[in-house]
C-alpha cells in the first residue's frame, strides 16, 4: 500500500455508497488502494458517524470523503496527532471560507459559532501493536440548507455566507489542507500541531458543561494533552484531563 | 535417602522460611532451593507469554536420583489448568481505550466463543478519544474465551481474548 502519492490522489466519486469509510476499507482489504487514495461520495445510504451515530447529508450537497493513509513511522501512542492533523485540516479548510469563528470541537467536530459544521471519524487498523493504517472520513456541511428535525444546531457554509458552491472542488481544495497537514504531521515536532489544535479549540478558557458517568459539571477548558486528553480546570484548581467526557450543550 | 523423603523433605522446605537446604550421605548430595519470588497466582486470563511456573522447590543435582522426578507439590487439578493454559494465546490491547465487541451497538459481535479466527481477521474494536480502532487477530485459532465485557475500559497489554492455535 505505501506510495508517494499526496492525500487526495487518486480520488474517486462515488455516486451513491453506503458508507464512504466502509468502502475505503473494503478496498483497502483487497489490496485495491494506496496511501493517499480518496474517495467523494454523493450521496451515503448509511454514513457512519461516531459509533453507531448516522451521518445525515442530502445527495451532492456536502463534502462526504474518505481518504486511506498509511502512518509508517507514526506509533500507537501518536495516535491523537494523527486526529489534530486531520481536524486542524478541516479548520483551515472552512475557515477560509467561514472567515471565522470556525473551531474544533474536542475532539474532533467542526463548528462554526456554537452550530456543528462537519465532522470527522477515523477508524485505524491495527495488527498487534502495528498501525497498519487508516481511514479518515470527513462529512462537511457545504450547499445544504433544510436539515432533518432532531439533527442538533447544524450549519452549512451556505446558510454563513449565502453562496453557493462546487462540492468537487471544495473537495479537493480539502484534500490539499489535509495533505499540508499530514506533511507537518510527519516532519514537525508533535508539539506544534498539539498547540495549534489547542489554539483553535471550541470554548478555550470558557466555562462549559460536561457529564461524566452521569455527574455533571462545568469548567473552564485549557487545552489537550500530548495524548488528546481534554483539560478542564474547574473552581480555579489544576486542570484534570479527561479522555473520556460528554459535552452538555445548551 | 528414597524418592518418599525427598519429598517429605521438599515439603518441609516449602512450608519453611529456609532458603537452601543441602543434605550429604556419603556419596549421595541433594540440595533444594526455595524460589525467590512468590510463587505466581493462576488466574483466569493468562498471558501470552504464560509459562507454568517453576517448582517452588528445586531439586538440585542429586547424584542418584530417583528413577522418576520428585513431584512439586502441586495438585492434579493445578497441573491440567497449567497444560489447558499452555496451548493457548492471548490476544491482548496494543492500547488504553473502550472495548467494543461489534461495529456498532445494533451489529453483531466480530466474534464469538468457539469461532474460527485467522490472521488479519477483525476481532474488536478499541475506542479511544473518538478513534477507532480495529484490533486483527495476528494468530489463527479459534476463540476459547472472551476475557471483557462489551463496552468496558481496557489497560494496555490487558488479554481480550483466550485463542487455542
Amino acid at each position: 500500500m505505501p506510495s508517494d502519492n499526496p492525500i487526495g490522489e487518486p480520488f474517486f466519486e462515488l455516486s451513491e455508497v453506503e458508507s464512504s469509510n466502509n468502502y475505503a476499507m473494503q478496498k483497502v482489504q483487497a489490496h485495491l488502494a494506496v496511501h493517499g487514495t480518496t474517495w467523494f461520495a454523493h450521496f451515503q445510504k448509511a454514513g457512519k458517524g461516531q459509533r453507531g451515530k448516522e451521518w445525515k447529508a442530502e445527495p451532492s450537497q456536502n463534502i462526504m470523503l474518505s481518504c486511506v493513509v498509511e502512518p509508517a513511522l507514526l506509533s500507537v501512542d501518536n495516535q491523537f496527532l494523527l486526529n489534530a492533523a486531520v481536524a486542524l485540516a478541516c479548520h483551515d479548510f472552512f475557515k477560509l471560507y467561514a472567515v471565522d469563528k470556525t473551531s474544533i470541537k474536542w475532539p474532533n467536530d467542526i463548528y462554526w459559532e456554537d452550530r456543528k459544521a462537519g465532522g470527522v471519524l477515523i477508524e485505524n487498523v491495527l495488527s498487534g501493536e502495528r498501525w497498519r493504517y487508516s481511514i479518515i472520513g470527513i462529512g462537511i456541511n457545504i450547499n445544504q440548507t433544510l436539515f432533518p428535525v432532531g439533527v442538533r444546531n447544524p450549519v452549512s457554509l451556505k446558510q454563513i455566507t449565502g453562496k453557493t458552491y462546487d462540492i468537487i472542488k471544495l473537495a479537493k481544495e480539502l484534500c490539499i489542507s489535509l495533505e499540508t497537514r499530514w506533511q507537518q504531521l510527519l516532519l514537525l515536532p508533535a508539539s506544534h500541531l498539539l498547540k495549534e489544535y489547542s489554539v483553535h479549540l471550541y470554548k478555550l478558557n470558557q466555562s462549559a458543561n460536561f457529564e461524566k458517568n452521569g455527574n455533571f459539571f462545568s469548567g473552564i477548558i485549557r487545552g489537550v494533552t500530548k495524548t488528546g486528553e481534554l483539560l478542564i480546570s474547574q473552581d480555579n484548581h489544576a486542570a484534570t484531563s479527561y479522555s473520556t467526557v460528554n459535552w452538555v450543550l445548551p | 535417602m528414597d524418592f518418599k523423603q525427598i519429598q517429605e523433605l521438599i515439603k518441609i522446605v516449602n512450608r519453611s522460611t529456609i532458603g537452601e537446604l543441602s543434605i550429604e550421605e556419603g556419596d549421595f548430595k541433594i540440595t533444594i532451593k526455595q524460589k525467590e519470588e512468590p510463587v505466581p497466582v493462576y488466574t483466569s486470563a493468562p498471558t501470552q507469554n504464560f509459562q507454568p511456573a517453576p517448582p517452588p522447590a528445586q531439586l538440585s543435582a542429586p547424584t542418584q536420583t530417583p528413577s522418576s522426578p520428585a513431584g512439586n507439590g502441586s495438585t492434579g487439578g493445578q497441573e491440567a489448568a497449567t497444560k489447558q493454559a499452555d496451548n493457548l494465546v492471548t490476544i491482548k490491547s496494543p492500547m488504553i481505550g473502550t472495548f467494543y465487541r461489534s461495529a456498532g451497538p445494533d451489529k453483531p459481535a466480530f466474534v464469538n466463543i468457539g469461532d474460527e479466527v485467522t490472521v488479519g481477521k477483525t476481532v474488536c474494536i478499541i475506542e479511544a478519544m473518538k478513534l477507532f480502532n480495529e484490533i486483527e487477530s495476528e494468530i489463527k485459532g479459534t476463540i476459547v474465551k472472551v476475557l471483557v465485557e462489551d463496552a468496558s475500559p481496557v489497560e494496555y497489554d490487558q488479554p481480550l481474548f483466550l485463542v487455542e492455535p
